[in-house]
């Protein structure tokens, strides 16, 4: 580096560290000071040194708690691990963390490095930064008023795998989507689950996203599905298939909650098929970093995340759960209604859409057709009440639903669903919402400390 | 009564956005006012157009609308005849371009079935999506809302427009004014994407009228005009702040 790089990174980094002690005092944002350090100096991120290993982690659902995971992995072979935080997963945000842990020469002082990225941005930041492992979880239908549809999304991860010719991928092999990133490559590592007691003939799913063959556009076959379009797939017509996986959830038991991995047996905190998915992602960078696959799954066993998405809660006297989803994509609200099915808890459930975008209305409420809500008729719920401003649109979904004895009844208003679950001798209830609408419970119903199940 | 026969096309491969549910929609409210109703799905094999009431597209991916376009042209022939004959066809999100001149994908080119005069250039890495809300001089005699969602750009639709955007104006057919779809005989084509006909009382009642030929209206009550009030109040508050 010539002298005059190195005092432009030293002020940049110095910059920048100032700006997040400042930004810590007065509670700001992650990516301003990653934002002003970059203008000072560009070739800030090329230019800082980064340790060996460098992990990313991207995709639709599942990125934090997957990221969470494998450091967890890390820091318990006693390894130091910087990663990002949630909502700093784009390029300013990844150059703040940078500089939080950067020596003023522009060393990282970490052994290892997680990144969470943006399944749009990553090809931004792998201009700058290099992983050694891409861990890819899945491609879903995910705000798809910015996303477009899942194969939007697939070409931008791609041309940012193009970035990467060297980096080991880490892929789902059950996403038809994804494992496609790792066609006609080297150094690619496959996880998946095997056939369990949850799987199924058909979708869970009330679209498919490859009902026809991602290579070829001809009809595309499934031995078994468990859930989405993730399963064990095949293409008569062009023979895409599902690859041959290096890692997989050899068994799955849903009862005693536990899966086995490479032979090694992991407990689950929160046993759903979703939560699996991401420790088996986790499972397989892990190992293939080197880490050792006892150390591995002891780890991730019995895991509680930071980001887990279930909150006890309680309104009077009665005992409720919150359970997180994302607006705008379906899958994750697919995840919670699996949960409540197989609780068999007779307990009321509030859905509640209010605000889909923090900045204004939208009118797009296509994904609200797109969540299997009649799979919650395989429930032992004793009602369901639509809340919030959309309580409407959801109403008119449900219309077309017949959720069998399961009475349904619309709600708009927030303080008057919040009264009614408070009810004496209602009994159990379940709340189901996204991340832009749960400070709305929170400010109804007492939160108790948030933890997995 | 007479039973309603619709014919969806390609329910599978065109299946964004949740616009399956503008046709459970239809069959929902046609069975409360007493009809039969029968709604079959096409994905592949023979293809027979006939005896339907309503013939129904919706969106896909990119990729997903050349394939569609590709199984489609064995039966242009019949398609164009269906379509001069009068017959009843509703046509949203992206899938008016397969009933184009030409599709040109990414600089590539496709046959569209030649059945209109336009041409769609698709960029796969450019999407124009937004909110859109329409003004009231059009067939539903009042304003639509909804959301556009597409890589889609028309030039050259010579048919009257089906709607003209005052929010989104920037979102019809080319891209730069505010035309939306287009109405030829009984072809109904919007770019809207969704469930637009549950968004939409008036023009879910235009197409059911159109489909039993007696007068249909709901309830003012019903979740479809509460939900629609609620959209209307709030998307007409941005056209005044843009």
């Amino acid at each position: 580096m010539r002298f005059f790089n190195k005092i432009r990174l030293f002020i940049s980094v110095l910059a920048g560290k100032i700006l997040i002690f400042a930004g810590r005092l007065i509670n700001r944002g992650t990516s301003l000071p990653g934002e002003i350090a970059l203008k000072l100096y560009p070739a800030l991120l090329s230019d800082i040194r980064l340790p060996e290993l460098v992990i990313a982690v991207s995709g639709s659902n599942g990125k934090t708690s997957t990221a969470e995971m494998i450091t967890a992995a890390f820091t318990r072979s006693g390894k130091t691990v910087l990663t990002n935080k949630e909502g700093s997963n784009q390029i300013a945000g990844a150059a703040t963390v940078l500089i939080s842990n950067s020596t003023f020469g522009g060393k990282i002082k970490s052994d290892v490095l997680v990144l969470e990225c943006d399944e749009r941005y990553a090809k931004y930041i792998f201009e700058v930064i290099k992983p050694s492992h891409f861990v890819v979880t899945n491609l879903y239908r995910d705000q798809l008023t910015r996303n477009g549809h899942p194969f939007f999304v697939f070409d931008r991860i791609r041309e940012a795998v193009e970035l990467i010719p060297n980096a080991n991928l880490v892929l789902n092999a059950d996403d038809p989507i994804v494992s496609l990133l790792g066609k006609d490559r080297d150094k690619v590592i496959y996880f998946s689950m095997d056939k369990n007691e949850r799987s199924s003939d058909k979708t869970d799913s009330v679209y498919e996203d490859c009902a026809y063959c991602p290579v070829c556009g001809e009809k595309f076959s499934y031995n078994f599905y468990h859930y989405a379009h993730l399963g064990d797939y095949f293409c008569s017509s062009c023979g895409y298939k599902r690859p041959i996986p290096s890692y997989t959830v050899e068994s799955a038991d849903f009862e005693n909650k536990n899966i086995c991995i490479a032979g090694e047996k992991i407990s689950l905190a929160f046993e759903s098929r979703y939560n699996i998915y991401n420790i088996c992602a986790a499972f397989a960078v892990s190992a293939a970093a080197g880490l050792n696959k006892k150390e591995i799954a002891e780890t991730l066993s019995d895991i509680v995340l930071k980001s887990g998405r279930l909150v006890r809660l309680k309104a009077g006297e009665n005992s409720g759960l919150l359970l997180i989803s994302k607006h705008e994509n379906s899958v994750s609200y697919n995840q919670n209604i699996e949960y409540i099915s197989h609780s068999k808890k007779n307990a009321a459930l509030a859905i509640i859409v209010d605000s889909i975008s923090r900045k204004y209305y939208t009118s797009e409420t296509g994904w609200l057709w797109d969540i299997a809500f009649e799979n919650l008729k395989k429930s032992s719920l004793k009602e369901i009440l639509l809340c919030g401003k959309y309580a409407h649109d959801l109403a008119m979904r449900f219309e077309i639903s017949d959720m069998e004895d399961i009475p349904v009844k619309v709600i708009p208003d927030l303080d008057k669903m919040a009264a009614k679950l408070s009810e004496q001798g209602n009994g159990d209830f379940y709340i189901m919402t996204c991340f832009s609408d749960k400070d709305k419970v929170f400010s109804r119903i007492t939160a108790l400390s948030p933890k997995a199940k | 009564m007479k039973k309603i026969k619709i014919l969806h096309l390609f329910p599978r491969l065109l299946s964004l956005y949740g616009e399956y549910g503008n046709i459970s929609f239809i069959k929902l409210q046609l069975e409360k006012a007493g009809y039969k109703t029968e709604i079959d799905s096409y994905e592949d094999g023979e293809l027979q157009l006939n005896n339907y009431d309503l013939i129904y597209i919706g969106s896909g991916t990119e990729k997903a609308l050349l394939n569609a376009a590709g199984r489609l042209m064995p039966y242009k022939d019949e398609i164009v005849l269906s379509v001069k004959s009068g017959a009843f066809w509703l046509c949203t999100g992206n899938a008016q371009a397969i009933f184009g001149q030409k599709i040109e994908t990414d600089g590539k080119e496709t046959d569209g079935l030649g059945i209109f005069d336009y041409i769609t250039k698709a960029n796969t890495s450019k999407r124009f999506s937004g909110d859109v809300l329409t003004d009231s001089d059009n067939i539903f005699g009042t304003f639509l809302l909804g959301y556009v969602n597409t890589a889609n750009v028309y030039t050259g639709i010579k048919e009257a427009p089906l709607c003209r955007f005052t929010l989104g104006k920037e979102l019809g057919n080319d891209k730069k004014s505010n035309s939306d779809g287009f109405i030829s005989n009984s072809f109904y084509a919007t770019q809207l994407t969704g469930p637009l006909l549950v968004k939409n009382p008036a023009a879910a009642r235009f197409f059911i009228e159109k489909l039993t030929g007696t007068p249909f209206e709901l309830h003012e009550d019903s979740n479809a005009v509460l939900a629609y009030s609620s959209a209307l109040r709030e998307l007409t508050k941005r056209v005044h702040s843009v």
